[in-house]
């Protein structure tokens, strides 16, 4: 009886949290200085522009736009590698600006990202070994350097990549496989929510597509939310609940999947849509 | 729950298979050119006689032979290059020079790596101000003539061969400084050291563990183009009567000698020049091939 | 219909520090003229490379066999001074990263006029008119001062333009365009392959080497898939892919969305 009531309560914990909001983003601006002007006012660039989004638990949030439109800008200023103008942007609640060194920690813990190009994500004369456990170096150094080994490999299983490239240098794998260990650095420390900065859009078609499927089967094992960011419309489509069209910095359009492709409101949107060729000859 | 012997197993098997670094493929690849192989011989064989051909021989470099002033090259004596105006064998003098040398060129090489790397990481990473403020310091040190430098140093100081390695070593820092802190700019742009930082890293394990490492292919080939110059720094300090002193000698000092004597006594000055042209001559031919072999667009 | 490109058995070697790697095993296929062909297939599969080899261009450690016939010549026999009489001539060549292709530190118009007054020995007068029919052909709005502005003032999308104009300088017949639209956004992507089809109908024949399969099916007449170095299935754009014949082509038509069938 207590143990049911115990599964219950896990169970309505779970309830609440796949609809809590656990990103929030409120009116949002990033400027990038383009021309130093010693009399003159300095001449910025409005990267984002007064953009207020949430993301609740358990979704992927798709981020589509053409090249400029902020995309990559936003990755990085959620994760605070990036100044903003101004804005809020809240994590559980709590605004990231008030975080003590900690709860930073804990934040960067936290939330993860991927990025586009495999082989430059990876530091070239490190190990892949080497690699995925610098998190582990960071988050958990009271483990033992047996555990440390066992939890990488226990990783790379996870992403399908053999334990014996463990002493192999990033030059030496394929760009699937080094996309694979930028997942696995990712993952290693159970993150909440990843952020993908487009993450197959370097590779072959066939990857991209082992690669969207890993992350979908990740996403579900591990309870993560994601934020996918990608120019390509197809690629979202496959991967999103949400999808979000950005252009020059501002939100064109926001909805679910099926909304944004099947009943476009914006011309934008529509003329994206209508953009991507067919496979199917005309 | 980690200690089972399947799990033992799958840490030995992905522990088994070794991985060929970067740097280790370049050495394979520096070995396959020949200038650069005959300079690693060559330069190897140079320091080896030095450490240990004195011991072989049967005169000392302070030793003078009143019997033998300015003998030429001689086998029946024992003087194979002959003696110079104080009927001191020059085989074993050129051998301590070269020690002395190569040690200067080595110390002080490493003293402005030193220096020069953690000043230029340091510049180049944080940027803004800092960077800044550190490089107008570099610009006002090279305006600054390294003569006079030295000669206030030696001055205040008195003659010291450690003195020397540390004046060489505080000049030639600079230009390194310069070199490493454009490359950590563009290393820092990097997505990998991103994702350190999107990690929470601190800034000291990103340089020591990111970006140092990638700088190592740029460092070692300065290195090799360095040792050279402060080499021929040395011996025209020893030239103008800054650097060694006798009865201790190094191949500048006898060079600037042996071109005193060149009228009568060729073998002073052609000797200790061809020990000094092969070790710079075999330095730039490793340099130029570690360029080369570090550079994997270039083959 | 006349032939203009015609490869018969090409190979094309490496020399690499882990022994000779053969990139393309044993090709033949011709190109008529005045279609576009297309030719697809994943990174490595060999498709630049084939290209590549045929206009001369491969890296130091690599050597070409065969034959490849085009104007009756044997293009593989020809020396470095013959052939670059027809490279940018009679064969334009487009790259994938229009970031990186142009000069940055020449004025758009220069490069433009440059080919043809290397070529065709034409007047600066006479190529900065050509120069400005070029720009209208693709596209590119008549603004008087584009020719004097610098790369690093355009956008992605009118860079590649430009490129295509440079190719068209000198009245090619072939136009060589190694993943054309890659790096670029999808809208950018359909004016480009506009521009293509437009040049298509004054005769001029297009090779367009793409691993997206969309973009092919929209100009492409012909269709050759390539796998691993050698041609796995060629034939006609909506006969391949509507009942692809080969385990490889529909493996890559089964990695294309859903949706967008």
């Amino acid at each position: 009886m207590i143990i049911q009531n115990i599964f219950f309560l896990v169970f309505l914990n779970g309830l609440n949290e796949m609809n809590k909001t656990i990103l929030n983003v409120k009116n949002l601006e990033c400027d990038f200085l383009i021309e130093k002007n010693f009399f003159k006012e300095n001449v910025y660039l409005k990267a984002i522009n007064n953009l207020s989004f949430e993301v609740r638990s358990g979704i992927t949030l798709g981020i589509v736009g053409e090249s400029g439109c902020g995309k990559s800008t936003l990755c990085r200023t959620i994760l605070s590698l990036n100044k903003r103008k101004s804005g809020t942007i809240k994590w559980f609640d709590k605004d990231i600006d008030n975080y003590n060194t900690k709860e930073l920690k804990e934040f960067r813990k936290k939330v993860q990202i991927i990025f586009q190009n495999p082989y430059e994500s990876l530091n070239p004369r490190m190990t892949i070994g080497n690699i995925i456990s610098e998190p582990l170096n960071i988050f958990q150094n009271n483990l033992t350097k047996k555990d440390k080994i066992f939890k990488v490999i226990e990783t790379m299983q996870k992403v399908d990549l053999s334990e014996i490239l463990f002493n192999r240098f990033p030059h030496e794998l394929s760009g699937g496989q080094c996309q694979r260990v930028g997942i696995a650095r990712a993952i290693i420390n159970n993150p909440k929510m990843l952020i993908c900065d487009e993450p197959v859009s370097s590779l072959d078609l066939s990857v991209q597509s082992q690669i969207l499927n890993l992350l979908n089967d990740l996403k579900g094992n591990l309870n993560l939310t994601m934020i996918f960011v990608s120019h390509d419309l197809s690629v979202v489509k496959n991967i999103s609940d949400e999808v979000m069209v950005l252009k020059e910095g501002k939100m064109i359009e926001y909805g679910s999947v099926n909304n944004i492709f099947n009943s476009p409101q914006d011309i934008y949107t529509k003329e994206l849509i209508s953009s991507v060729p067919s496979p199917i000859p005309v | 729950m980690i200690n089972t012997d399947k799990n033992e197993k799958l840490i030995k098997k992905a522990l088994s298979v070794k991985g060929t670094s970067l740097l280790s493929d370049a050495f394979k690849r520096l070995i396959k050119n020949k200038a650069s192989l005959s300079g690693l011989v060559i330069l190897s064989i140079i320091t080896l006689l030095s450490i240990f051909g004195p011991y072989f021989l049967k005169f000392d470099f302070y030793e003078t032979d009143w019997n033998s002033i300015y003998l030429p090259p001689d086998f029946e004596s024992g003087h194979y290059f002959g003696t110079d105006g104080n009927g001191r064998d020059l085989l074993v003098r050129i051998l301590y020079g070269g020690r002395l040398s190569l040690t200067i060129g080595i110390i002080a090489t490493l003293v402005s790596v030193l220096i020069g790397v953690t000043y230029g990481t340091i510049s180049g990473f944080f940027g803004g101000k800092l960077d800044i403020t550190m490089m107008r310091i570099v610009e006002i040190l090279y305006a600054m003539p390294y003569l006079i430098f030295v000669i206030i140093l030696m001055v205040i100081f008195g003659r010291n061969i450690y003195l020397l390695f540390l004046a060489i070593g505080a000049v030639e820092w600079l230009t390194m400084a310069r070199i490493v802190r454009g490359q950590t700019i563009s290393i820092k742009e990097k997505e990998f050291i991103e994702a350190s930082r999107s990690l929470g890293q601190s800034s000291s394990f990103i340089i020591l563990k990111h970006i140092i490492p990638n700088l190592a292919g740029t460092i070692i080939v300065y290195i090799t183009l360095m040792v050279p110059s402060v080499i021929i720094l040395e011996s025209f300090l020893s030239f103008l009567g800054l650097g060694v002193q006798e009865p201790l000698t190094s191949w500048g000092v006898l060079i600037s000698e042996g071109s005193r004597d060149m009228e009568t006594a060729w073998w002073l000055l052609i000797f200790p020049g061809l020990f000094m042209v092969l070790t710079l001559a075999s330095l730039n031919f490793i340099g130029d091939g570690l360029r080369d072999a570090l550079d994997p667009k270039d083959y | 219909m006349d032939t203009i490109l015609d490869v018969k058995n090409l190979i094309v070697k490496f020399d690499t520090t882990q022994g000779e790697i053969t990139a393309v095993n044993n090709v033949s296929f011709n190109i008529n003229k005045g279609e576009c062909i297309g030719i697809a297939g994943e990174s490595g599969s060999g498709k630049t490379q084939t290209f590549f080899s045929i206009t001369g261009i491969l890296s130091d450690n690599g050597k070409a066999a065969g034959e490849v016939n085009f104007n009756n010549l044997n293009l593989l026999e020809l020396s470095e001074a013959e052939l670059s009489k027809i490279r940018g001539k009679d064969i334009g060549f487009i790259f994938q990263d229009p970031m990186t292709s142009l000069t940055p530190h020449m004025k758009i118009g220069d490069q433009l006029t440059e080919v043809s007054i290397f070529h065709d020995k034409k007047s600066k007068s006479e190529s900065i008119k050509k120069a400005k029919e070029v720009l209208d052909k693709v596209r590119l709005p008549r603004i008087n001062n584009l020719i004097t502005k610098y790369q690093h003032e355009l956008s992605g999308g009118m860079r590649q333009r430009i490129m295509i104009g440079i190719s068209l300088m000198c009245n090619p017949k072939l136009i060589i365009a190694d993943e054309p639209t890659t790096a670029l956004d999808v809208t950018t992507q359909k004016d480009i392959l506009k521009i293509f089809s437009d040049l298509q109908k004054e005769n001029i024949t297009i090779a367009l080497i793409t691993h997206d399969i969309g973009v092919l099916a929209e100009v492409s007449d012909n269709i050759i898939v390539m796998n691993e170095g050698s041609i796995v299935e060629k034939g006609k754009t909506n006969k391949v892919l509507v009942e692809p014949k080969h385990d490889y082509t529909k493996h890559l038509l089964s990695c294309v969305p859903e949706w967008l069938k």
